[in-house]
């Protein structure tokens, strides 16, 4: 019994369901739309419902799309020979951001995770291999974790004898950090996959 | 009050949190299994980013207080990331197995140092060898379930006391027993896979390269071993990493 009516009750707990948001800062938004026009949370509330109306799994990337095909595979000017492999939608969005990249993705959904019960059978691993008959490079972009390369050496494995190269991102020393600040198992890392100068 | 705790460690699991904190379990060699908070562990430039990861082995420091599930990490220090076994897919799932079967056989704060060296030694073994490392599976399994009280006779017949040269599992007791007395058991064990569990029980870990068992004792071994690890340790028969283990090997 906090005294708030039960309409306010509501809304906070709803919004208290978002990653990243506590009781109070539900609270603190749950005023705010209060306080909002009524076409503002109109405008709100249809957004979200044709979030969940039109927004849906690319047909052949996994990424999100608004039809059948996500904006990326839709785009004739992006490098089809080219795949990136990566975990979630997320990550997409981050390599989008840096702007270097011009090729297609490959969302697997996640990744293998044996303590968790997560097998390869769990991923979008069988229709990456269905992508790669035109495709010459395809890019490992799983996270830096036991987890990521296990998944990386899985997908390497099942692709093996397939004519095209394999890549996976360089890991080490972050760009701006100092040597004394790095931790060991980065360091280990990095110095593992040193290159030529 | 809360007292510091120091010892060496394996990372058994990782939870997170929250966008920055992970929740750690740890098989500590002086207090046995523990769950410790580490806050800021996932900042990217956190000292303890990508230390806190299975299977490493580190030094950990951690304040405990007592009647709390979860203790507070204070300091870790990098011992070994058996960094072979991320470039290798079967031994990287062997580890996880590994692993999990420890997570599963011991209880909170039971110290058993005996099982710390085995796991330690095991992954160290699984990391370096160039031979068959399923040996290393089969002896971790075997001396696990010695170190746990459930040792197989492998000699003797524990229901008439002869030696023996068949061997069936019986599933209801639990034991080895020879096949005179349980003639109906469906795992059977021949010669050759007696044999190879003797050596595995009398060889050091070391000496595990020196082992060659025929594939088809390594199957018999394979299901005896799990099968056994199932009747005695509570859990066990739930492994989620065996699922990924057995389809790597196929």
């Amino acid at each position: 019994m906090n005294g708030l009516p039960p309409s306010l009750n509501r809304i906070v707990t709803e919004l208290s369901r978002f990653p990243g948001i506590g009781k109070k800062t539900a609270q603190r938004l749950a005023f705010h739309l209060l306080d909002t026009s009524r076409e503002s949370v109109e405008e709100l509330a249809e957004a979200l419902l044709s979030l969940k109306a039109n927004v849906r799994e690319c047909r052949r990337c996994h990424h999100i799309a608004e039809g059948e095909l996500c904006a990326i595979c839709s785009d004739t000017r992006r490098d089809s020979a080219t795949i990136c492999v990566v975990e979630r939608v997320l990550d997409v969005l981050i390599f989008e951001r840096m702007g270097e990249y011009k090729g297609l993705y490959h969302v697997l959904g996640g990744v293998i995770s044996p303590l968790d019960g997560i097998t390869p059978d769990d991923l979008h691993i069988s229709d990456l291999i269905e992508r790669l008959a035109d495709v010459k490079e395809m890019i490992i972009a799983t996270h830096p974790s036991m987890e990521g390369d296990t998944t990386a050496l899985f997908i390497a494995q099942q692709v093996q004898g397939l004519p095209l190269k394999i890549t996976r991102l360089a890991r080490g020393i972050p760009m701006g950090t100092n040597l004394e600040f790095t931790n060991e198992a980065t360091l280990a890392s990095a110095f593992t996959a040193r290159v030529d100068l | 009050m809360s007292a510091p705790h120091t010892s060496q460690a394996v990372v058994l699991r990782t939870i997170e949190y929250s966008d920055t904190s992970l929740i750690v379990r740890l098989f500590t060699e002086t207090y046995g299994k523990v769950t410790v908070m580490a806050r800021g562990a996932r900042r990217p430039k956190h000292a303890l980013h990508g230390v806190l990861s299975v299977p490493h082995r580190l030094a950990v420091d951690y304040r405990h207080k007592d009647g709390r599930d979860i203790q507070t990490l204070v300091g870790v220090e990098l011992a070994d990331s058996y960094a072979a076994l991320a470039g290798d897919l079967a031994r990287s799932a062997a580890a996880w197995l590994l692993v999990e079967m420890l997570d599963r056989a011991v209880q909170v704060a039971d110290p058993l140092p005996l099982l710390f060296r085995l796991i330690t030694a095991s992954l160290e073994q699984l990391n370096t060898t160039s031979g068959d490392f399923t040996t290393v599976v089969h002896f971790y399994q075997l001396h696990l379930a010695r170190q746990l009280g459930y040792a197989p006779q492998l000699e003797k017949c524990p229901r008439c006391g002869r030696q023996v040269q068949t061997a069936v599992l019986d599933h209801l007791g639990g034991d080895l027993v020879c096949v005179r007395c349980l003639p109906s058991g469906s795992l059977r064990l021949g010669r050759a896979a007696l044999s190879y569990l003797r050596d595995l029980a009398a060889t050091h870990i070391s000496e595990l390269d020196s082992l060659h068992p025929a594939s088809g004792v390594r199957r018999e071994v394979d299901q005896f071993l799990l099968k056994y690890l199932f009747i005695h340790v509570d859990g066990m028969d739930k492994l989620r990493s065996l699922k990924f283990w057995r389809q790597v090997r196929k």
